[in-house]
């Protein structure tokens, strides 16, 4: 929020932006001028009281906004030093101490579409973050407390090991999950603006770590519920964005609907699956423990397939055969990336059955079969709206398209990849218990060591 | 009793700078009124012609910006560099 008006800025035309008059949109306005290099940013601000119809009496407003000499401050450059922050918060008793957390939710009027959301919370009681509990938590990795780990957004704020950890003790971590958390942090915390998906962001830990600290990756593999590991690790992720970056849900993250669930961590089945590990198909060793998945908007789809144990005994609705994974996989278009996920179960069958002996097969021929008629690409609106797209495509200008040099001549019912870099684009993902299972979703992937985190 | 350490972090140090000077009037001056996310047409379709009511000689343009979350794309800064101000609005 702000970012164009501060480019304008910074361009010397002069700007204002319309804003709704609630104190804390205002208030993450002027925190994003701030953010941007140019605080004293100009807003009108508009009501949200639907009983106003008459918009047109703001309109001298914004005049003056553009019109109004530049004040002293207005005009003034230099270097902001923001004040420096006590490492100790507050002492008091575990009500107290909650208390604090959550903040003042009186604030919100019970009457106002806003509903009242946690300060320093998921919304949730936390553990107190006291000086020895995560001094215990540091113990989890041999980094420097004071070792910056990442400066990301939504306002701009640093975060060190030690933030990582009390966040980490807040959410009821180990100090065994705390590699997995700080790898979350450094590759791509659950801070961004996902817009209204399956998950905000969704992590996927690969390598011997999963069984090291007791994550699930059987029955429920996906659910975080009942596992300490997968629970508070996906907690922490949260807490982090939340505490670490700044997140304020539904403020700097107005999604329309949201998410279910705002982060989720969860563990690749290695020593039951038919292929080798994603850490192995990421480039590393099958010794070595790998962060995948990231912070953007993620769909899942998992869908349940307990009527065949071969391909000769199909379910016309939910087997997952390659021909409907690559019918699936076809919506992934968005989200850039796609998964499927197979139970072991269902990854044997597809090996053993389909005869897909490694996952580049696999990949390779989901790759080829998951394709868009060319004119379904020209013809969706909305892919004019992903900047993946623009940028591959090169839109030209309104309502036409500028396609790959190679797809320039075909007809238009040829047939155009969907994942436009190849077939790496789709992950092959094996999780969950024994049964027939497979489901499939899009998502940006990127990868990270979590070993480098110990 | 519980002493316990502040979750939140750092605000680093940064450098700002002024906004730019204003115009000393709109008339005779092209304002592009730009919806910037899609959703706010009932505001910025408003504001466009009553700016253009207080000053008739303006150029006031209302324009929707193709882009969306992660930046503007050329085309938009195009127009917005024709302007010679610019009001933004956004749906929130």
């Amino acid at each position: 929020m702000g970012m164009t008006l501060v480019e304008c800025e910074k361009l010397g035309i002069p700007g204002v932006l319309e804003s709704w008059d609630t104190p804390d949109m205002t208030r993450i306005a002027k925190g994003s001028f701030r953010m941007n290099g140019v605080p004293e940013c100009r807003q009108v601000y508009t009501t949200t009281d639907p009983a106003v119809t008459d918009i047109s009496e703001y309109a001298q407003d914004f005049i003056d906004a553009l019109t109004t000499p530049r004040t002293e401050t207005e005009s003034a450059s230099g270097i902001y030093t923001p004040p420096t922050p006590s490492r100790i918060v507050m002492t008091g008793t575990y009500d107290e101490v909650q208390d604090y957390f959550m903040g003042d939710l009186s604030r919100f009027p019970t009457d106002s579409s806003a509903a009242p959301i946690g300060w320093m919370t998921d919304g949730l009681p936390v553990v107190p973050p006291t000086e020895e509990r995560v001094a215990a938590m540091l113990t989890g990795t041999s980094h420097s407390p004071d070792e910056m780990v990442k400066s990301s957004s939504p306002k701009g704020w640093e975060v060190t090991v030690e933030k990582v950890a009390i966040n980490a003790v807040m959410a009821g971590c180990r100090p065994e999950y705390l590699p997995v958390v700080l790898a979350i942090t450094f590759m791509d915390p659950p801070v961004n603006y996902p817009g209204d998906s399956s998950v905000g962001a969704l992590y996927l830990v690969s390598g011997p770590i999963a069984k090291e600290i007791g994550m699930n990756s059987f029955f429920c593999a996906l659910s975080p519920v009942g596992n300490p590991a997968n629970a508070s690790i996906t907690r922490a992720a949260a807490l982090v964005g939340i505490n670490g970056f700044g997140v304020e849900v539904g403020l700097t993250c107005p999604n329309r609907t949201g998410n279910p669930i705002w982060s989720l961590t969860f563990a690749e089945a290695t020593d039951r699956s038919p292929w080798p590990g994603l850490n192995v198909e990421s480039g590393y060793g099958a010794n070595e423990s790998v962060l995948l998945g990231g912070s953007s908007a993620v769909f899942i789809v998992p869908l349940n397939s307990g009527e065949i144990a071969s391909p000769d005994n199909l379910d016309e609705v939910l087997v997952g055969t390659p021909e409907k994974a690559a019918i699936s996989l076809r919506s992934a278009r968005k989200t850039g990336n796609g998964f499927l996920m197979f139970t072991p179960s269902t990854a044997k069958v597809w090996k053993e059955d389909y005869g897909f002996e490694t996952i580049r097969e696999l990949q390779e021929w989901l790759w080829e079969h998951t394709t868009w008629s060319k004119r379904d690409w020209a013809n969706n609106y909305w892919l004019w709206r992903d900047p993946l797209f623009m940028e591959k495509m090169q839109a030209r200008e309104r309502g036409t398209m500028q396609f790959n040099p190679d797809h320039l001549d075909l007809p238009d019912d040829g047939q155009v990849p969907v994942f436009l870099d190849g077939p790496e684009q789709i992950t092959i993902i094996v999780s969950g218990g024994d049964g027939q299972g497979w489901g499939f979703g899009g998502w940006r992937m990127k990868n990270t060591s979590i070993d480098d985190w110990r | 009793m519980f002493t316990v350490l502040d979750p939140r972090g750092y605000e680093p140090e940064r450098e700002f700078q002024g906004i730019s000077p204003r115009l000393d009037t709109l008339s005779g001056k092209k304002v592009g009124v730009v919806n910037l996310h899609g959703g706010n047409e009932e505001v910025m379709l408003t504001i466009a012609p009553s700016i253009k009511a207080l000053v008739p000689d303006c150029n006031v343009v209302y324009y929707s910006a193709e882009g969306r979350w992660s930046g503007l794309p050329d085309v938009d800064w195009e127009f917005i560099k024709t302007c010679d101000a610019i009001i933004f609005g956004h749906d929130y």
